[in-house]
C-alpha cells in the first residue's frame, strides 16, 4: 500500500517533467563528460523517432533487474507477433553507468528484442514518463505517446506475481495503435526497479 | 477587499514557516548519511545476498551500488518484503533473525527521500569479510548432481528433485570438458571429480551444506534422506531427477534417524548440529535434494552439490520431527478468501522444541503455531502473518522451548483461494484441494522435538505421532503399519498385532505389514500364525531376507527344522558372512542334530554336527562336539569319535560327561585291539 503511494507521487512528478523539459532541444550537450541525447552502444547520437515507423515501442531496461530479465521471453513474443508490421522496437538503458559492453551483454544473454539505446540524459525516459525497470512505451508514427507502463499484469509488487499473466496491456496497446485505434488503458503503473535512482 | 488579501498574506507566510525551518534544519544539521548511518543497515542486513556470487540481484557492498537502489531499497524495506523475514515479532525468538527495526527502516526512507548523500567517505565501515565458497570450510566429502537440470527461460516456479547417490566412483561419468571440482584437501588420496563418491561404513554429519549451483534462481532447497532408495523410482532415468514440490519418500515402518531439518535458503548460515546430535549415514543411503527454482529469462542449468561434514561422534541426543497437518481438510472452494486448516497434537512427554519449520503453498495466508501448557497459558512457537512460499525457512529457536507433558500444540493456517491473492495459482480460482504439486495445497507445521531426559524416547512421541494421525486418517493404511512397528520396538506386542492387523486387513499385499505382524503374534506365543504371516510375506516379496530369518526362527520353535535350514541355506547363500545367519544355522543345526541322534539316525546326526562345525568355523564349542563324538562312537568309528571326545575336553577339561564318554570309547578301542591281537 505504502509503495502505491510512493510511485504514485514519484509518477505524478514525472508526468510534470516532459512539459518542463521536452522543450529541451535534443542534442543540446550540458557538458562533454556525459551524453545527454539517447546514443547507441558506439557513443553515436540516435533518434529513435527518424524513422517511418508505424510504432515505436521502447522498452526500459536495467542490466540489473531481475524482474526485466523475467519477461524476455514475453518481449520475445510480442516482437514477433507484430514483426513485419512496422513495429519499431527499442531497448532503452538509462544508467549512465552501464557500460556499452554490458548492455550488449545482456541484450545478447536474454535475446531482448530490439536495438539497444542508452539514454544518460533521461530524455527517453521522460519523453515515455517511464518510472521503473521493466516499463513499457509505445508512440505513434507522429511521435505521440499513446501508452505507458507495464508489460502485462503478471507482477503485482516486488515478490507478487501471478503464475501468469491476463491482461496483456503492451501487445494490446500495439495493436491498437496500429489499428488506428484508442489505447483502452493509456497508463498502467508498471512493476520493476526504480529509475529515479539513477539520477 | 483589503483585510481578506491580509489574512491571504498571513495564511501564506504562516504556511511557508514550516517548510523554512524544515530549510533551516536542513543546513544546520545533517540528515542521514551512506557513511555513517546507511552503510552499518546494509552491510550487515542486505550484503550477505546482494553481493557477488550470492543469489540477491544487485550487489550492495559499495556507496555506488546502493545509491542505485537507494528509493527501491527505501520502498521494499518499507512494506517490509526485504530483508526477507516472515515471522512476526514476539512470536518465537530465532536465531538469525533478520529483520530491521522501524528506526532503521525510517532513517533508510529519510536518506533515499534526500538524495541519498554519501557522506564523508572516511566514516564509511569496511565491507564485512565474507566467507567464500563453503562457508563451513572443506568439506569431508563432495556429493554432485549427476546430471543438471534445465530451467525453461520462462514459465511458473520450478521445483526439481535431484538424487544425490554415495556409489562407486569408478562407475561415474567423466566430467564434463572445461568443469573441474575442486577436491577438498580431506580427499586428496581420491582420484577424479568426487561425483559420486563412495560411503564404504556408515558415518556420522554433523553438518550439510548445499550449494545450488545458480544461487540468483534458487530459493530454498531441502535433503532428505531416502534410506530405502524409494525415490529413484520417480525418475525416468537414473539421474535425471523428478519434479514435484514435496517429494514422496517411502520410509520403513519406523525410521529413527529423522530427526534433522537439512535445509537451504540464500543468506542462510549453513547449519552445525549440536553435538551429540549428528545423523547417520549408511552405506546405500540417497540423499534427495528438492529445490525451488525461478525461471530468469533465459534458459538457465541447475546442478547442486552437497557437502558433508562429519565427526567420529555418533549421536547421544535423538530429536524428532513432528508434523502437525491436516491435508486432508484441505478442500478450498474457489474464491474463499479465509479457509482454516487446524491440527492439535498432545504432547506425551516433556520435551524441547529445537526449531519449527512452517510450511504452504500458494494460497496460505496466516500460519500460526503455539502450545497450551497444562495451566491453559499459551506459548507462541510462530505466527507468519502474510505468508510467502518463494521465503520459507526453517527457524532455530535461540533457547529451545520447552513444553511440559500434556501441552497441547496446535496449527491454525489460514488460506486464501481468491482473486485478491496474487499468488493464486489459479485465474480465476478454481478448488483447490492437499496434494503435493504447487498447484495443489499444503499446510504442514513441522517441529523439530527433543525428548526430554537421558534415554531415546523417540519412540514414545512417535507412537503419539500416529495415534494422532490415525485419528485424523483411521481408514490409512501406512500409520498402522508404523504404530504396529513402533510399538512391537516398544515391546508391546500384543499392541502390535492389533494395530498390525489392521494394517494387513487395510493392505493385503504388503509384505512388511506382513512381516511385522508376524513379528508380533510370534512374540505373543502365536508362533504357528506367525510362520503363516511370515510366509505369505515371501510369497509377497521373494527377496525378503529379514521376513526369512523370521521364518526360520518361528520354524525352529514349531520344531519344523528341516524347513528352517533350507531358509536358513537360502539366506546363507545370498548373504554369506552374516553374522546372524550363521548363529541361527547353528542353533537349528545342533536342534537337528539331537532329534536325528534321538531316533538313531546317527549318520544323518553327524552330517549335522558337521555342517556345524563348518558353519561355526570350528568355534563349536564343547557341548557341540561332544554330540559328533556320539553319533561317531554309535557308528562305531571310535577313533574319529576319540578324536573329538579330545577336541571337546580341550576346550572344556571339567566337562565329565565327555571324560566318562570317552573313557567308553578308550575301552571299547582297547577292547577290539585286544580282540585282533
Amino acid at each position: 500500500m505504502r509503495l502505491r503511494v510512493l510511485s504514485g507521487l514519484i509518477l505524478s512528478v514525472a508526468a510534470c517533467l516532459p512539459n518542463a523539459l521536452g522543450g529541451a532541444a535534443p542534442g543540446e550537450s550540458a557538458n562533454g563528460a556525459v551524453a545527454k541525447n539517447p546514443v547507441d552502444l558506439n557513443g553515436r547520437p540516435r533518434d529513435p523517432f527518424s524513422s517511418a515507423a508505424r510504432a515505436r515501442v521502447f522498452l526500459f531496461l536495467r542490466t540489473d533487474c531481475p524482474v526485466g530479465n523475467r519477461y524476455a521471453p514475453e518481449l520475445q513474443r510480442i516482437a514477433k507477433q507484430f514483426s513485419g508490421q512496422g513495429v519499431e522496437f527499442w531497448l532503452v538503458y538509462p544508467d549512465p553507468a552501464e557500460t556499452p559492453a554490458a548492455i550488449e551483454d545482456h541484450v545478447s544473454q536474454y535475446h531482448f528484442p530490439g536495438q539497444p539505446l542508452r539514454d544518460p540524459g533521461f530524455q527517453l525516459v521522460k519523453r515515455a514518463r517511464a518510472t521503473v525497470a521493466p516499463e513499457a512505451a509505445v508512440f505513434d508514427s507522429s511521435g505521440r505517446l499513446r501508452y505507458h507502463g507495464r508489460i502485462d499484469d503478471r507482477w503485482v509488487d516486488l515478490g507478487q506475481a501471478h503464475p501468469s499473466a491476463q491482461t496483456h496491456d503492451l501487445e494490446d496497446a500495439i495493436a491498437a495503435v496500429l489499428a488506428g485505434k484508442p489505447v483502452s488503458r493509456p497508463e498502467t503503473r508498471a512493476v520493476g526497479c526504480f529509475l529515479t535512482d539513477l539520477q | 477587499m483589503t483585510a481578506a488579501r491580509g489574512t491571504a498574506g498571513i495564511m501564506l507566510a504562516a504556511s511557508l514557516v514550516p517548510f523554512l525551518l524544515t530549510l533551516l534544519a536542513a543546513q544546520t544539521t545533517s540528515g542521514p548519511t551512506f557513511a555513517r548511518d546507511i552503510a552499518p543497515i546494509v552491510l550487515a542486513n542486505c550484503a550477505p545476498c546482494h553481493r557477488p556470487g550470492e543469489a540477491g540481484p544487485f550487489s550492495f557492498l559499495t556507496y555506488e551500488d546502493v545509491k542505485k537502489h537507494a528509493r527501491q531499497i527505501a520502498s521494499v524495506t518499507a512494506r517490509r518484503y526485504m530483508p526477507p523475514w516472515l515471522p512476526d515479532q514476539g512470536h518465537g525468538n530465532f536465531t538469525d533473525e533478520r529483520r530491521l527495526s522501524d528506526d532503521q527502516i525510517r532513517v533508510i526512507g529519510e536518506w533515499a527521500a534526500h538524495g541519498a548523500p554519501q557522506g564523508p567517505a572516511s566514516e564509511t565501515p569496511p565491507a564485512p569479510r565474507f566467507t567464500e565458497g563453503w562457508q563451513l570450510g572443506p568439506p569431508d566429502l563432495i556429493v554432485e548432481a549427476e546430471h543438471s537440470f534445465t530451467v525453461p527461460a520462462s514459465g511458473p516456479d520450478v521445483y526439481w528433485n535431484f538424487i544425490l547417490t554415495f556409489e562407486d566412483p569408478a562407475r561415474t561419468t567423466e566430467p564434463r570438458s572445461g568443469e573441474t571440482l575442486r577436491v577438498p584437501a580431506s580427499l586428496e588420496g581420491l582420484a577424479g571429480p568426487v561425483r559420486a563418491p563412495e560411503i564404504k561404513t556408515t558415518r556420522y554429519v554433523k553438518a550439510i551444506e548445499i550449494r545450488p549451483s545458480e544461487k540468483r534462481i534458487v530459493h530454498h532447497a531441502n535433503v532428505y534422506i531416502d534410506r530405502a532408495r524409494t525415490a529413484r523410482r520417480q525418475e525416468i532415468a537414473k539421474g535425471e531427477g523428478f519434479p514435484g514440490m514435496d517429494p514422496v519418500i517411502e520410509r520403513t515402518a519406523f525410521d529413527p534417524d529423522d530427526g534433522h531439518f537439512l535445509f537451504w535458503k540464500p543468506g542462510g548460515a549453513a547449519y552445525v548440529e549440536p553435538d551429540g546430535m549428528s545423523w547417520r549415514l549408511d552405506p546405500g543411503n540417497d540423499l534427495v535434494l528438492n529445490v525451488h527454482v525461478q525461471p530468469s529469462g533465459k534458459p538457465e542449468e541447475v546442478r547442486p552439490s552437497i557437502g558433508l561434514y562429519f565427526t567420529d561422534e555418533p549421536p547421544d541426543s535423538f530429536p524428532m520431527l513432528v508434523q502437525l497437518e491436516h491435508d486432508g481438510a484441505l478442500d478450498i472452494p474457489a474464491g474463499d478468501r479465509d479457509f482454516l486448516v487446524s491440527d492439535d497434537f498432545l504432547l506425551p512427554l516433556d520435551a524441547e522444541i529445537l526449531a519449527v519449520y512452517p510450511h504452504a503453498h500458494y494460497l496460505g495466508r496466516l500460519l500460526e503455531g503455539y502450545a497450551t501448557l497444562p495451566g491453559g497459558e499459551r506459548k507462541w512457537l510462530i505466527r507468519i502473518p502474510a505468508w510467502d512460499p518463494n521465503w520459507q525457512a526453517v527457524y532455530h529457536y535461540r533457547q529451545p522451548v520447552f513444553l511440559p507433558k500434556g501441552s497441547v500444540i496446535s496449527m491454525r493456517y489460514h488460506y486464501d483461494n481468491s482473486a485478491a491473492n496474487p499468488r493464486n495459482p489459479h485465474r480465476p480460482p478454481q478448488r483447490v484441494v492437499g496434494g503435493n504439486q504447487s498447484t495443489d495445497e499444503m499446510g504442514h507445521l513441522w517441529l523439530q522435538v527433543l525428548p526430554d531426559g537421558k534415554a531415546d524416547r523417540r519412540r514414545e512421541l512417535q507412537e503419539a505421532a500416529l495415534r494422532h494421525r490415525l485419528e485424523k486418517y483411521p481408514g490409512d493404511f501406512a500409520p498402522h503399519r508404523s504404530l504396529g512397528a513402533v510399538m512391537l520396538a516398544r515391546l508391546e506386542a500384543p499392541g502390535a498385532a492389533a494395530a498390525l492387523l489392521d494394517a494387513v486387513r487395510l493392505n493385503p499385499q504388503d509384505p512388511e505389514a506382513r512381516n511385522l505382524l508376524g513379528a508380533a503374534l510370534s512374540a505373543t506365543g502365536r508362533t504357528g500364525e506367525a510362520v503363516e504371516q511370515f510366509r505369505r510375506a515371501l510369497a509377497l516379496r521373494t527377496d525378503y531376507p529379514n521376513a526369512r530369518l523370521n521364518l526360520a526362527n518361528a520354524l525352529i520353535k514349531t520344531g519344523q527344522l528341516d524347513e528352517a535350514i533350507a531358509n536358513l541355506h537360502q539366506l546363507a547363500a545370498a548373504g554369506p558372512g552374516d553374522g546372524l545367519v550363521r548363529d541361527r544355522l547353528a542353533q537349528a543345526l545342533a536342534a537337528q542334530g539331537k532329534v536325528l541322534s534321538s531316533k538313531g539316525q546317527w549318520g544323518d546326526a553327524e552330517a549335522c554336527y558337521r555342517e556345524l562345525l563348518t558353519v561355526t568355523g570350528g568355534d563349536a564349542g564343547a557341548e557341540n562336539r561332544v554330540a559328533l563324538a556320539e553319533t561317531l562312537a554309535h557308528q562305531g568309528k571310535l577313533a574319529e569319535a576319540l578324536a573329538e571326545y579330545d577336541k571337546a575336553l580341550s576346550i572344556d577339561s571339567s566337562n565329565e560327561d565327555a571324560r566318562a564318554a570317552r573313557e567308553l570309547v578308550v575301552r571299547r578301542l582297547a577292547a577290539q585291539s585286544g580282540a585282533r591281537n
